[in-house]
């Protein structure tokens, strides 16, 4: 009976320990981001969050939230990163977002009448009716929704919407083999090589996933905090 | 049989591959146990005090007054202070298109700029100095006469300079707000730009992404 109680008591104080050392170890993992954000702050350049802890991917400048990207789903793989804010290196996407090119004519001989402007209208635009026609220009729809950004450390963020339709959940198939093959893979690859292979995966909105791609270019310091 | 005895070789790979790969990320971690908690004491009460401060410090950095918030890919712009949005509009902003010259070697690409700016310069009835690449978008030749590229109305009753030659200011165009039309400046809707000329003091910071 005394043996019982023993265990039983050494039990409910180990399991109080983990109990209170949980948090206490969270939130030394949110003081070392603050650090982060504290240095990256100093720059007054945008940076990113990836808070997978909270579902979110955090666009801030200064610790100012100048928008959240909602995850809907994610997957880490490769373990918790060390907080260090890691450049962005590059983006990959099937079809990469092209800026469209103006080659005006040869300017008219002087005294030509110019061109005539085109007619202001007065009211002002209402998203709720259909788009104004094609204008030559480099808009958020024309962002790619499914893409990889690649850290400085070779940390590969792989980024899509949730499958609709049976097209986009066949291509779904393909995009888990890629991560259940192609993880283990590059882990093995890139262990040859002495590095570690780390990779998150992110199920966004599909215009969630074009605003991310349009508000992360290269060269901004992103910084991810798991769980 | 033979292809059988290939399927099984390729999924018995395929499952080692899987097994030795997971079992490397695991083990192969870069990063120490400690990393994610370098130079805190383990005191719960410190750490927790040590997070007061750090929250503290990083809002330190945060604008005191109100600022002006620019999503480039929404179009949209946000007067704010701290998280409270005191005024929301649509804009146009920067078309990200590219302008060649012809026979020449000047490119220019039209985005609006992106990172932290201030209001610096306030002006009504503000005149566009039209530059180089208006007259070169629109096919005429550049004038000799500097009193040739002063235009009036173009940029609405109020403009707000927000450093190298990029403004805050009014459109004639309204219908195409919420568009990427302009050429790195912000275009706003009359109510809304008066709105900020008169609540954006000098100073204020501006925020573009």
């Amino acid at each position: 009976m005394r043996r019982v109680r023993t265990l039983a008591g050494a039990i409910a104080l180990a399991i109080s320990c983990i109990v209170a050392s949980a948090p206490a170890g969270d939130l030394a993992a949110e003081n070392r981001l603050l650090e982060e954000e504290i240095k990256l702050s100093k720059s007054g350049k945008p940076y990113i969050v990836i808070d997978l802890a909270a579902g979110g991917v955090l666009l801030k400048v200064k610790g100012v939230l100048l928008r959240t990207f909602p995850i809907e789903s994610w997957r880490l793989w490769g373990g918790a990163t060390d907080l260090r804010p890691l450049l962005l290196a590059g983006r990959k996407a099937t079809r990469e977002p092209e800026r469209p090119e103006l080659h005006p004519e040869v300017a008219a001989a002087p005294g030509t009448p110019p061109k005539a402007e085109p007619e202001p209208s007065p009211s002002p635009v209402d998203p709720t009716k259909p788009r104004e026609p094609e204008l030559e220009a480099l808009e958020l729809r024309d962002m790619p929704i499914e893409y990889y950004l690649d850290l400085e450390d070779g940390t590969r963020i792989m980024v899509k919407n949730a499958p609709v339709g049976w097209k986009e959940k066949l291509g779904h198939v393909w995009y888990q083999v890629k991560w259940w093959v192609g993880s283990p893979w590059q882990t093995i690859r890139q262990g040859m090589g002495k590095r570690h292979y780390r990779a998150v995966s992110m199920i966004l909105g599909p215009e969630d996933a074009q605003a991310l791609y349009w508000a992360f270019p290269e060269e901004t310091p992103c910084v991810i905090y798991s769980p | 049989m033979a292809v059988l005895a290939l399927g099984l070789t390729g999924l018995v790979f395929l499952v080692v591959l899987v097994a030795v790969g997971t079992v490397m990320s695991r083990r192969g971690s870069a990063v120490p146990a400690d990393a994610r908690e370098p130079d805190v004491p383990a005191d719960r009460a410190a750490i927790e005090a040590r997070n007061r401060a750090l929250r503290k410090k990083l809002t330190g950095f945060a604008p005191k007054t109100p600022y002006i918030v620019i999503d480039t890919a929404r179009n949209r712009l946000f007067y704010r202070k701290g998280e409270q949005v005191l005024r929301a509009a649509v804009v146009s902003t920067g078309s990200g298109v590219v302008l060649k010259e012809p026979n020449g070697k000047r490119s220019w690409t039209f985005d609006t700029p992106r990172g932290e700016y201030a209001v610096r310069s306030k002006a009504t009835n503000p005149m566009w100095i039209k530059p180089d690449w208006a007259f070169i978008e629109d096919g005429e030749p550049l004038p000799s006469d500097y009193g040739d590229r002063v235009e009036e109305g173009t940029l609405g009753d109020y403009a707000l300079g927000i450093g190298n030659g990029y403004f805050l200011h009014g459109t004639l165009y309204t219908r195409l707000l919420g568009r990427n039309v302009t050429h790195g400046c912000v275009r706003i809707g009359d109510e809304d730009l008066e709105y900020l000329f008169r609540n954006a003091p000098l100073g204020t910071k501006v925020y573009i992404f």
